[in-house]
């Protein structure tokens, strides 16, 4: 039997807590190994709750030795420095949404992957949900025709707290709301349609990072002409999800936490709805586990490792995700509303 | 000499507005506090330093109000930590010898059916516990007393809230897509309303006027404002609002009674599925998700009879939508006092800044921009209203 892949969880914040340390504690593939914080108590009070005893340090390098692979799931502009250390010790990264807070810095990471032979993925755990991928599998095929016309948007009254509360400030994140949220649409939709041909955006930002943002993306270049939006919020609550204009009819995906399927409103029958999901058996068959899209991932990621196959969400993929938020920021206009606010504060700026 | 200016709440609707009025004053040293970064994305963006402080401890409180002259309190804790909070955040303030304490009381003090006297702030209080107006009401006697023992404070009791930003409207919007928000009779009963902008402004005069001995003031848009302008001013951004009914007063009183009653064995188990921690707890156990899925399962796709006992059938096409009960809002149209504003214009100086017309007439145009209302995405968005508002 193949022993199990040792691993450290680096940043025990809410996302190591909540979705990470669950995972990996789930897997009989994997052993937790390490947590690494800077603040260690935090190490000790997860370690506590999960009833484990990992090795707890305060910095990665501490257990490069004794580790397969590393979680990165630190603040984002600490992910560069964290995941190089990493891979020039050998050690495979599965680093959280995004690859990094920067173009350059996420470039870079990708190229030392190369370079040393080591996996890296990137932590877009919403891919591994049923309906995305549902709908992603039907998309690839052309099962609904054409598209002519996507709206993705996303948007909460705040929520999510992390414990370090780097979510205040614009380098941390590497941006705002297109970052923190955005980015998991991001990295759909280039994994659907492809990098778009041009772009147009907005959003609210006055210094620090954007808590709305709105985008509009052209694709010229396919066979049918698409155009979509995405709007994100996170001021204004916005029902949640995902529709598009198809020659099948209107598709839409609800909050990506919701039943494993799409629903179809065809065309020609606009009175009726389809449910488009797997078979029946399919889903039978599906565990806890199975159902769960961190452990999924993290499944993927082991499995990764040790065949040397692509993980699902490569590091060049991170990279893709990178170069479009970042192209989205090059084009950036203030949003119309805060217009005359923006110029105001550029007066006094 | 800048006054440095004390905001506890700042990540909220008012204290957010209020942050950025004072900040495009220039006039003032202003240090926003908040409990949490997760709410702070509107003042984030400015990206001006932002400070944490928890009101449940003091050596936070203390050093989050040192060598500030004015603290305003717009905070908003669960109720249960509603007294402890206010008693930490007065007593400290006491300590570090602030000027002016600013504290937002509500109408909601003076009960869910306020008497007709009520029309002044010297009415008889009747919130009765355990409602937020019960809270508010203990929240209200602390101030007084620190107001006696030596602190300057001055309390604004404000109605609901509209403007940009404002949870009220939006929770009037939602009302009007699901059609839950009948109007009680010919829809003439007075609706108070204060536009954040408004409120705002109040809070800035009483830095330097007001009576600080504690007493309330009612700060409001000061007009004639009724239910039916209320719904006719949004329903240009509701297209899709089903036609607005009309109730008597009497059916409105007895679902007013029957929100007072406890939970069915669905809704309570509906609730406690909904507290975090128990999510938290049943994610990281199999057994209770596996478990957890079925049921979801079982509410939408499983018999007639399991979906009605776990109170599904309400998502995705498969079974039937229960009938829309009504908003909570329907209570609020038999309060039916308009509460003047005569002690705030005499003693703040208090005008309103915007009127009920501008204030939705700035919220459309805002409401527009920010939900691609009307755009050509529209179409395809209003895919994701008409679901959510359907329950599916």
């Amino acid at each position: 039997m193949t022993e199990p892949y040792r691993i450290a969880i680096v940043g025990a914040g809410m996302i190591a807590e909540g979705s990470h340390v669950p995972a990996v504690l789930g897997s009989p593939d994997v052993r937790l190994a390490a947590l690494v914080d800077p603040e260690a108590q935090r190490c000790r009070d997860v370690a506590e709750r999960f009833q484990v005893s990992p090795k707890i340090c305060t910095d990665v390098a501490a257990v490069l030795g004794d580790i397969d692979a590393a979680i990165i799931a630190t603040p984002n502009h600490t992910h560069s420095a964290i995941a190089m250390a990493c891979i020039r010790g050998g050690v495979h990264c599965l680093v959280e949404k995004p690859l990094a807070a920067t173009l350059a810095e996420g470039e870079e990471i990708a190229a030392a992957a190369d370079e040393h032979g080591v996996t890296v993925a990137v932590g877009y755990s919403s891919r591994f949900i049923d309906a995305i991928e549902l709908l992603g599998d039907l998309i690839v095929q052309g099962f609904f025709g054409a598209i002519h016309r996507f709206a993705y948007q996303f948007g909460t009254r705040g929520g999510w707290n992390p414990a370090s509360s780097y979510i205040l400030d614009r380098k941390s994140i590497g941006g705002g709301v297109t970052v923190v949220v955005g980015t998991h649409f991001i990295d759909w939709m280039l994994t659907w349609f492809g990098y778009p041909d041009e772009v147009t955006y907005a959003d609210d930002s006055l210094g620090g990072p954007e808590a709305n943002a709105a985008a509009t993306f052209q694709y010229r270049h396919r066979p049918t002409p698409l155009a979509g939006t995405m709007r994100l919020s996170k001021t204004v609550a916005l029902p949640p999800g995902f529709v598009m204009e198809t020659d099948r009819g209107t598709v839409s995906l609800e909050d990506k936490s919701l039943a494993a399927h799409v629903i179809l409103r065809p065309r020609d029958a606009t009175d009726c709805e389809m449910i488009v999901r797997r078979p029946v058996e399919m889903a039978a068959g599906r565990t806890a586990r199975s159902s769960n899209n961190f452990a999924r991932q993290l499944d993927d990621f082991v499995a990764a490792c040790r065949t040397k196959a692509p993980p699902r969400v490569s590091a060049r993929q991170g990279v893709e995700s990178l170069r479009l938020i970042e192209a989205l920021y090059a084009a950036r206009t203030p949003l119309p509303e805060f217009a005359a606010r923006f110029a105001e504060h550029e007066a006094t700026a | 000499m800048t006054r440095r200016v004390a905001i506890f709440g700042a990540s909220g609707h008012v204290g957010g507005t209020l942050v950025e009025r004072l900040l495009s004053r220039g006039a003032y040293d202003v240090r926003p506090i908040i409990n949490t970064s997760g709410n702070a994305w509107r003042l984030a963006r400015r990206g001006i330093r932002l400070w944490q402080a928890n009101l449940a401890r003091r050596e936070q409180i203390r050093e989050a109000v040192a060598g500030c002259e004015i603290v305003v309190n717009c905070s908003f804790p669960p109720a249960e930590l509603m007294e402890p909070t206010i008693k930490n955040l007065t007593d400290e303030c006491l300590a570090a010898g602030v000027k002016r304490f600013i504290h937002l009381s509500s109408i909601a003090v003076y009960g869910e059916f306020p008497s007709p006297a009520a029309e002044y702030e010297s009415a008889t209080e009747r919130a009765k516990k355990p409602t937020y107006g019960y809270y508010k009401l203990r929240q209200d006697a602390i101030v007084e007393k620190a107001a006696r023992s030596g602190l300057p404070s001055v309390v604004l009791c404000p109605p609901n809230i509209t403007g940009l930003n404002s949870r009220y409207v939006f929770d009037i919007i939602d009302a009007l897509r699901r059609g839950t928000l009948p109007l009680v009779g010919d829809g003439s009963a007075p609706c108070v309303l204060v536009d954040v902008v408004n409120l705002a402004a109040a809070i800035e005069l009483a830095f330097e006027r007001g009576p600080v001995d504690g007493r309330r003031m009612f700060v409001n848009d000061d007009d004639r404002t009724n239910w039916r302008d209320v719904i006719d001013a949004l329903l240009p951004i509701v297209p899709d609002a089903p036609p607005i009914e009309s109730i008597g007063e009497e059916q409105a009183r007895r679902f007013v009674a029957s929100q007072r009653e406890g939970h069915s064995i669905a809704q309570a188990a509906r609730r406690i599925a909904g507290l975090a921690e128990l999510k938290r707890i049943v994610k990281q156990t199999p057994t209770l998700l596996r478990w957890a899925r079925r049921c979801k399962t079982w509410s939408k796709y499983g018999p007639k009879p399991i979906q009605r006992a776990l109170g599904g059938g309400t998502r995705g096409t498969l079974g039937t939508p229960p009938a829309p009960s009504l908003s909570r809002l329907v209570g609020h149209q038999l309060r039916g006092v308009r509460h003047r504003c005569d002690l705030a214009r005499r003693e703040l100086g208090y005008r309103p800044e915007v009127t009920f017309a501008d204030s939705m007439a700035t919220f459309r145009r805002w409401y527009e921009a920010y939900c691609g209302f009307g755009g050509d995405e529209w179409r395809l968005l209003s895919e994701l209203y008409r679901r959510a508002n359907s329950g599916g």
